[in-house]
């Protein structure tokens, strides 16, 4: 009888759990979605910034090649206001296939070649008015 | 004297067996077309063999073959990189199991089962933040505890239906 109490009590933990991911999903989704503004992605590779592109400024579409330390590669389209993989020599393609992304919420991600595509939106123009010290 | 060693022998094959049921599996997993093209949303079967011995076996026996596993698997299926994401999730996921499975003596299979679901994602997520050290892999977060969550349950249940079916055959193959 002690392990159902117990098993009550995990049982509703994994609920709140998976209510908290539900709601936690959806507002990520939800929030990405509504900023508008410049679009800027910023490409890691090992954890170093090695590129920071203004997707809203992009005009003509272009590819780039990024090699890691083994020769291991990502290439990159960036188009106006989007960004993907377009090809890449991972095991697992799944950078490929996260296709192109203009949302904080959806990066890219290449695990095998710890390489990875941010996107942080910023306001549009928004100048502070004064700023009282 | 000589029963020792048989008695080791034997539980040694026995071991060996399982190791080679679960990799068997992860593999068969792992060649699958994919469900999300999210890193780490995956069914997990391999951990049913998990759950499943440990009911039946020591501890420490439930880790070797959980090592052994993600050992050879990782050989025959991927490179460092997989072996890295494998160990982490499956250690986290071993010891919380660990330590569910005791608290509730053996009995509700599927809670410890998410439960190391969850914290098999857990693991990974915080070996993708060693390895990736951005903020960015976080908004996976939601999606990986939610796909735990559900794996976990699936697993725990084919665990449970095989403890009832299997669960005599399990005692006899210990006691011979």
């Amino acid at each position: 009888m002690e392990e159902k109490k117990r098993a009550v009590v995990l049982g509703v933990l994994i609920g709140i759990l998976l209510i908290g991911s539900l709601a936690a999903y959806f507002w990520i989704q939800n929030s990405a979605k509504k900023k508008e503004g410049s679009c800027i992605a910023k490409i890691y590779q090992n954890g170093e910034l090695l590129e920071e592109i203004n997707l809203s400024e992009v005009e003509a579409k272009y590819q780039k090649k990024f090699q890691d330390s083994k020769g291991g590669y990502n290439t990159i389209e960036v188009r106006n206001g989007e960004i993907g993989v377009v090809s890449a020599d991972c095991p697992d393609q799944l950078c490929k296939k996260q296709g192109f992304t203009s949302l904080s919420s959806n990066p890219i991600v290449c695990l095998p070649h710890r390489f990875s595509i941010e996107i942080t939106n910023q306001e549009g123009e928004e100048e502070w008015d004064a700023v009282s010290e | 004297m000589q029963s020792v060693n048989n008695s080791k022998v034997r539980k040694l094959t026995q071991l060996s067996f399982f190791t080679v049921i679960a990799v068997t599996i992860f593999s068969i997993e792992a060649a699958l077309p994919l469900l999300s093209p999210v890193q780490g949303i995956k069914l997990g079967l391999a951990n049913i063999v998990t759950l499943v011995l440990l009911q039946y076996y020591t501890p420490s026996e439930v880790f070797l073959v959980l090592l052994a596993r993600i050992l050879l698997a990782s050989l025959l299926n991927g490179q460092m990189m997989t072996l890295l994401y494998s160990l982490s999730g499956g250690i986290f996921c071993y010891l919380i199991m660990l330590l569910v499975n005791r608290l509730l003596r053996g009995k509700y299979i599927y809670i410890t089962s998410i439960l190391g679901g969850v914290f098999h994602n857990i693991g990974q997520i915080l070996m993708a933040l060693v390895l990736i050290p951005s903020g960015g892999i976080l908004v996976y977060v939601p999606l990986l505890m939610i796909s735990g969550i559900l794996a976990g349950l699936f697993t725990g249940l084919c665990a449970h239906f095989f403890h009832k079916k299997m669960g005599a055959w399990m005692k006899r193959l210990q006691q011979e």
